[in-house]
């Protein structure tokens, strides 16, 4: 068993009747310093998610005094039953995988990159990985939209001046690519989160192994396989759990790039948060809002769940 | 189906007229008198963008009217969403509050909710009727009452600076082939011939109002009075047909090529800079041009294949009282200061188009010339009309035609399957006779 699993675990309690009177007043501590976290979760996460779990099942406006009719599974009929609806699963699907996998991977190998080789000078490195994390997502994506103005954005004026005259990708236009565009930015700008963490991890290593290897005679590339990653392995499922669950609900990304109303062109980039949003803020549909939430969060709850199930059993056995 | 006149039912119908009743008593400390007030405070809410004309008007009232106190703010209602509408109306939080338009997208669902008191008598007492476009009146009432006071028309179209067309040697166009060949001849010069922003607003779909005015006429079948008033549907030719225009001239080089990918702002700073020769954009514009051109700019409708030009208009900044307003009375006689006060002359000279009679003289030439002034017949300005399901096939269909995903046959039917799903909903009184 991994030791994230391990200290994960949660350990039998002791009995109150026979616990020391040290076990109960550490218990009763433990309580007062959990409780105000666990009250404000109650209130603004519990709460909320059971509220709008109860509200799918009923006809609400949003704004009419009383919550309408009940209605049972027929809202999730209403909401699913659409292009709009599968696109977006679709599109939410390719984004967990690409969160999952891209940013973690790219992060990874360069802190791996400057901390484990000579590349220097490593300060100005880990500030360069690290500077997209100082923007907010959305900041990145509102960046981004003259990044790729077709006309006057940077990466199609470099396109045109390496003699490409003719190519004019329209980055947010065309639905082929919009959907690819959108994930560059949430991937430069997460990957900058993944590289400070690996940073972290790689930074606790315990340098006599890297000098063993190398008087071993190993290079760089089994020094990362056989040393590096497995060293990090924990902190990777970590940080590839956050970037999973990033990556399903990109809508700070989504909302600043596409159009019209949201997750255009054509639905090429709509995703479940985007529905949920036009259901909920641009018109009257809030039962079918919390319909498509309680679909989202079922969706990212059993893909997180599947997913550290996978690597619980997939962790190397001690 | 036990209903009145426009599909809501007797009963929901006196249920919200009698939330908004116990709300005006219970908000307004039992006072059912509709007067001029003596003394007062008017909170007053609007969201940004026209917004900065309102705080003018907002300061031009507090010297004329020092015996009422004003908490004034704007808010970004597109971020915070209807939230911020229910929630500021029901806690009585504001005594006034812009509903945008009095459509269904935004009026019908607020009323339905209990959320907003009747106007009438307001509309008495400072005899609105007398100055208020009576087309205006009558897309706010419901049930014979009068529920919002729309303070604006807007009119969509292609803005341009006259010198350009004099330089060109063409005037507005009068006909398709008129169009297209002032379009050529801005191509031909390396002009961006009509630029538009999809992204962001898709302002496409004000080209498309444009050419299914000028195609299927002012009213009758095929028709956008007939579908959104009355039992004709987006399947009919003139929709379809204006949909396949917007294809042609975009297949043939006469629309911006990056539409899909810019937002309006970047087609107004292509315009403004001289790259594009015709803007897509409206009356909300005008200002901005006056800004930046003096008086060489003005405005056309864009005729459709086998049509002449017909403009599309519609009302916007539409002020609603909420039921639990504490001082509805001082928010009355805003509206009236903007109805025929100083408010109207100031919102007219900054280049916007009143629905009220009020100091038309005074308008810019370009607000002269356009039908709610002139009295002229024209078309609806769609948005609004259709609420989040139908807007949101409309705005992304429109895309998905030019970007080569749909045929504009199988768009109309997105459209009008949406449309449908949004009456079934109750969404869109089956019966919108009354509102023509």
């Amino acid at each position: 068993m991994s030791a994230l699993a391990s200290r994960l675990r949660p350990r039998p309690l002791e009995s109150w009747r026979g616990a020391s009177s040290k076990a109960r007043e550490q218990w009763r501590l433990s309580a007062v310093l959990v409780a105000p976290a666990l009250i404000l979760m109650a209130i603004f996460v519990f709460f909320p998610a059971l509220q709008t779990i109860g509200l799918s099942f009923y006809k609400w406006d949003g704004i009419s005094p009383d919550m309408g009719d009940f209605v049972g599974f027929k809202t999730f009929t209403r909401a699913t039953d659409n292009y709009p609806f599968s696109q977006a699963i679709k599109n939410s699907l390719l984004w967990g995988v690409v969160g999952l996998f891209v940013p973690t991977i790219i992060g990874l190998v360069a802190a791996a990159l400057v901390e484990d080789t000579n590349l220097r000078p490593k300060p100005l490195f880990r500030f360069a990985f690290f500077v997209p994390y100082f923007f907010s997502m959305a900041v990145a994506a509102a960046l981004f939209t003259r990044v790729y103005d077709p006309s006057y954005g940077m990466i199609n004026q470099v396109i045109h001046a390496l003699g490409f005259t003719d190519v004019k990708p329209q980055w947010l236009g065309d639905g082929r690519i919009a959907i690819y565009a959108a994930m560059g930015v949430f991937v430069w700008h997460e990957t900058a989160f993944c590289y400070i963490v690996f940073t972290a991890a790689i930074q606790q290593i315990d340098r006599s192994l890297y000098d063993a290897a190398k008087v071993d005679g190993a290079s760089e590339v089994q020094v990362f396989r056989y040393i590096t990653i497995p060293s990090v392995r924990d902190v990777a499922t970590f940080v590839m759990t956050i970037m999973l669950i990033v990556g399903l609900t990109p809508f700070a990304v989504v909302f600043p790039l596409t159009t019209p109303g949201l997750g255009g062109p054509y639905y090429s980039t709509e995703i479940l948060p985007t529905l949920i949003f036009k259901k909920a803020r641009m018109g009257y549909n809030a039962s079918e809002a919390a319909a498509l939430g309680v679909i989202l969060l079922i969706l990212v709850i059993g893909i997180v769940t599947a997913f550290l199930w996978f690597r619980e059993r997939t962790a190397p056995k001690d | 189906m036990n209903s009145n006149s426009n599909g809501i039912s007797r009963r929901e119908l006196l249920k919200f007229m009698g939330v908004g009743a116990v709300g005006t008593a219970l908000g307004s400390n039992l006072a059912f008198a509709q007067a001029v007030p003596e003394s007062g405070t008017f909170r007053f809410q609007i969201e940004s963008g026209p917004g900065t004309d309102f705080v003018a008007v907002v300061d031009a009232f507090i010297a004329e009217h020092p015996e009422i106190t004003v908490e004034f703010s704007q808010v970004e209602a597109a971020v915070v969403g209807v939230d911020w509408q229910r929630i500021a109306m029901e806690a009585g939080a504001v005594d006034l509050i812009s509903n945008e338009n009095p459509k269904f997208l935004k009026l019908d669902p607020v009323l339905k909710a209990g959320l907003i008191q009747p106007l009438d008598g307001y509309r008495d007492l400072y005899e609105w009727d007398e100055w208020v476009l009576a087309a205006a009146l009558r897309r706010s009432s419901r049930g014979g009452q009068l529920w919002t006071l729309p303070l604006y028309y807007e009119i969509c179209g292609a803005s341009y600076r006259k010198s350009v067309l004099e330089s060109f040697d063409v005037g507005e166009p009068q006909s398709w082939e008129e169009f297209i060949a002032m379009l050529e001849k801005f191509k031909a010069a390396g002009l961006i011939p009509l630029t538009n922003g999809h992204r962001g607003f898709s302002q496409i779909q004000m080209i498309h109002y444009q050419f299914w005015a000028s195609i299927g006429g002012l009213s009758g079948p095929g028709s956008i009075t007939d579908v959104i008033f009355g039992d004709g549907k987006f399947t009919d030719a003139p929709s379809v047909e204006a949909a396949q225009a917007i294809l042609d001239i975009y297949n043939a080089g006469l629309l911006d090529p990056d539409v899909l990918s810019i937002t309006q702002d970047d087609g107004n700073e292509r315009f403004i800079s001289g790259a594009a020769a015709l803007n897509v954009t409206g009356t909300w514009f005008y200002s901005e041009m006056q800004r930046q051109f003096d008086d060489d700019w003005d405005m056309l409708t864009m005729p459709g294949p086998g049509g002449g030009p017909i403009w599309c208009t519609g009302e916007t900044e539409a002020m609603v009282i909420p039921a639990a307003a504490q001082d509805p009375d001082a928010a009355a006689l805003f509206l009236d200061f903007c109805v025929k006060g100083t408010g109207a002359k100031i919102l007219l000279e900054r280049g916007n188009l009143l629905a009220t009679k009020a100091f038309g003289e005074l308008a810019i030439p370009q607000i002269q010339r356009l039908p709610i002034i002139t009295g002229d017949e024209s078309s609806l300005l769609i948005f609004g009309w259709l609420p989040q399901n139908s807007q949101d096939a409309y705005q992304q269909g429109l895309g998905g035609i030019l970007a080569g995903s749909i045929t504009p046959a199988q768009w109309a039917q997105q459209v009008q399957d949406a449309w449908e799903r949004d009456i079934e909903d109750g969404q869109i009184p089956e019966d919108r006779s009354d509102l023509l």
